[in-house]
């Protein structure tokens, strides 16, 4: 055998000679998501599976993330079974949403009920983003999926962008992630905004509330809102399942499960969720997902970058909205109810209740609101639900009726 | 399952227009619907946690019934050594010590000390009480005590 020829076959082998320049920016991407997470701690829980997921699908001629082709007989990459086992089908968003039932404490929501409404409130960037969007040229199912990032709820979006647009999955997935993590930064300027001596008011703490209300709370949830809206049962099935595992206590079985669902599934699923939505932002997967919309690479990366620019105006608007009719309750309870936790109702949890709680003390040290503001954070994760089941219910019927059939379904 | 459909068109979508009269149906209709689910939400959990207290409330009342007849508890006898006699000079000695001790401690440790340290076992000898500072160990009327008990005044 000729040396010179098997050297060199050897390095037109490697991953270097394969690299493009978009593989470079995806690997680039990735590392500075790994470096974000270890050296700044930004959702390093999130962000390192993610960075690392997006390294590893884009190694040249690795083909982890490589959807595969029958015709030729070449499998698909260990990344891409994954993705679709467990993510195309929305199995690790609902499962995760077993785990947050299982993780939240609901007392506070239970105590001032109230605090529902600044939830719902927190949502008004989740409509202007998608009217937005959609006017600038996005479709309604694509739209509709951006808007979600605002209601900064991670497994919503991806179960989302998994019913209405899966080719937009990763970029959704990783702009709501990555704007949850900057909560603290996007906040606090919206919220120093409203007059000082509102945010210096302080609250009562919420009363205690006895455990047969925290038993009742997930089982009246699931009944009236999957009635209400039923495409939103999936997601408000799995919180209150998890809920009611934590608030039964009857039994140790119960409490082995609830222990599980919060610590060990949510680890396992965490692990392959991030690695997988990492992913997708790949070259193999923006090859696939050009394939699945029949758009051009080139219009799909646009519209990726588009998306994070929309996600965070989603983020901004709906910290704008929180703050707004929390400062409405501030004159309709004639300064009982301190705005700032409005802010809260975007459902970062428990990340927007804790700015909430250094905004305030930054006007006065003394005042305490992070439970009370912790009643509208965790209303906001069951407001996103509701919205999520309306947008799903709304585009599906939309294009089923206009086209016949679900197009990315069909495709 | 893994079959990577070609496609030579960009997806099927309705009309630009028709999209947009929908978006602006779907934002109304997200808000109205948002809205109006979490009004009743929080209107029946209000309701609930009225209920519940309310049956609570009655619950207790119904458990509490007549005064029960209090039954005498009877508790053992504590018995109490009597604490060693220690002398005013005893306690200043220690509290003085204690006082250099902490003082001692505190003080910032730049520039490095270069006195030698002061043996604190030397400091705190009286009569009947030794305190080793140094090692953290108290000692009152001890074991350690006696043994060098007859090297003292």
């Amino acid at each position: 055998m000729d040396p010179v020829g098997a050297i060199d076959s050897f390095l037109l082998k490697t991953g270097f000679a394969g690299m493009t320049p978009l593989h470079a920016i995806f690997i680039g991407i990735g590392l500075l998501l790994i470096y974000l997470a270890v050296a700044k701690k930004i959702e390093p829980l999130l962000l390192i599976g993610m960075g690392t997921g997006m390294v590893l699908a884009n190694i040249p001629f690795a083909h982890l993330a490589y959807p595969g082709d029958p015709e030729a007989g070449i499998p698909p990459g260990p990344l891409f079974i994954i993705y679709e086992l467990f993510v195309g089908n929305a199995l690790i968003p609902l499962l995760i949403f077993l785990g947050l039932g299982a993780l939240t404490d609901f007392r506070p929501l239970i105590a001032q009920p109230y605090t529902f409404l600044l939830g719902a409130a927190a949502q008004l960037g989740v409509f202007m983003t998608m009217l937005g969007a959609l006017y600038m040229g996005f479709n309604l199912n694509e739209a509709a999926t951006i808007g979600i990032i605002g209601g900064a709820v991670g497994p919503a979006t991806i179960y989302t962008a998994t019913q209405l647009a899966p080719y937009i999955l990763g970029p959704v997935a990783l702009a709501a992630y990555m704007y949850m993590a900057l909560v603290p930064i996007i906040q606090p300027p919206i919220i120093r905004l409203l007059p000082k001596k509102h945010r210096a008011t302080k609250m009562r703490p919420p009363r205690q509330v006895h455990q047969l209300e925290a038993l009742l709370f997930p089982i009246v949830l699931l009944v009236i809102t999957s009635l209400l809206v039923p495409k939103a049962a999936p997601i408000i099935g799995m919180i209150a399942l998890g809920n009611l595992f934590r608030e039964s206590g009857i039994t140790e079985v119960v409490e082995r499960l609830s222990k599980t669902a919060a610590n060990e599934l949510m680890n396992i699923l965490t692990i392959l969720l991030t690695v997988t939505v990492g992913s997708t932002m790949s070259v193999d997967m923006v090859t696939y997902y050009s394939r699945i919309s029949g758009m051009p690479p080139t219009e799909l990366l646009y519209k990726f970058a588009l998306i994070f620019i929309w996600g965070l105006l989603a983020f901004i608007i709906s910290t704008i909205g929180g703050v707004a009719l929390g400062e409405i309750m501030y004159f309709i309870t004639k300064g009982k109810v301190n705005p700032i936790i409005g802010a809260a109702g975007v459902p970062a949890v428990p990340m927007s209740a804790r700015v909430c709680q250094k905004e305030a003390q930054r006007v006065d040290p003394t005042n305490y609101i992070i439970m009370n503001a912790m009643g509208p954070n965790v209303a906001g994760v069951i407001s996103t639900a509701v919205v999520t089941g309306v947008y799903i219910e709304y585009v599906l019927t939309f294009y089923q009726k206009q086209l016949g059939m679900i197009p990315w379904r069909s495709r | 399952m893994f079959e990577v459909p070609l496609a030579t068109q960009t997806i099927l979508q309705p009309p630009r227009d028709v999209q947009l009269s929908a978006g602006m149906v779907l934002a109304a209709l997200a808000i109205i619907v948002s809205f109006l689910v979490l009004g009743i939400l929080t209107i029946s959990i209000k309701l609930m946690s009225m209920g519940v207290l309310k049956y609570l409330s009655r619950r207790e009342k119904k458990v509490k019934g007549p005064p029960t007849p209090v039954t005498e508890i009877k508790v053992p006898e504590v018995r109490v050594e009597a604490a060693p006699e220690v002398t005013p000079e005893e306690v200043a000695a220690a509290v003085t010590a204690v006082h250099r001790f902490i003082a001692e401690r505190l003080r910032p440790a730049v520039p490095a000390p270069t006195a030698r340290p002061v043996n604190y076992w030397v400091m705190t000898w009286r009569r009947d009480i030794c305190i080793n500072l140094n090692e953290y160990i108290y000692v009152l009327r001890s074991r350690k005590f006696q043994k060098y008990k007859r090297h003292l005044i």
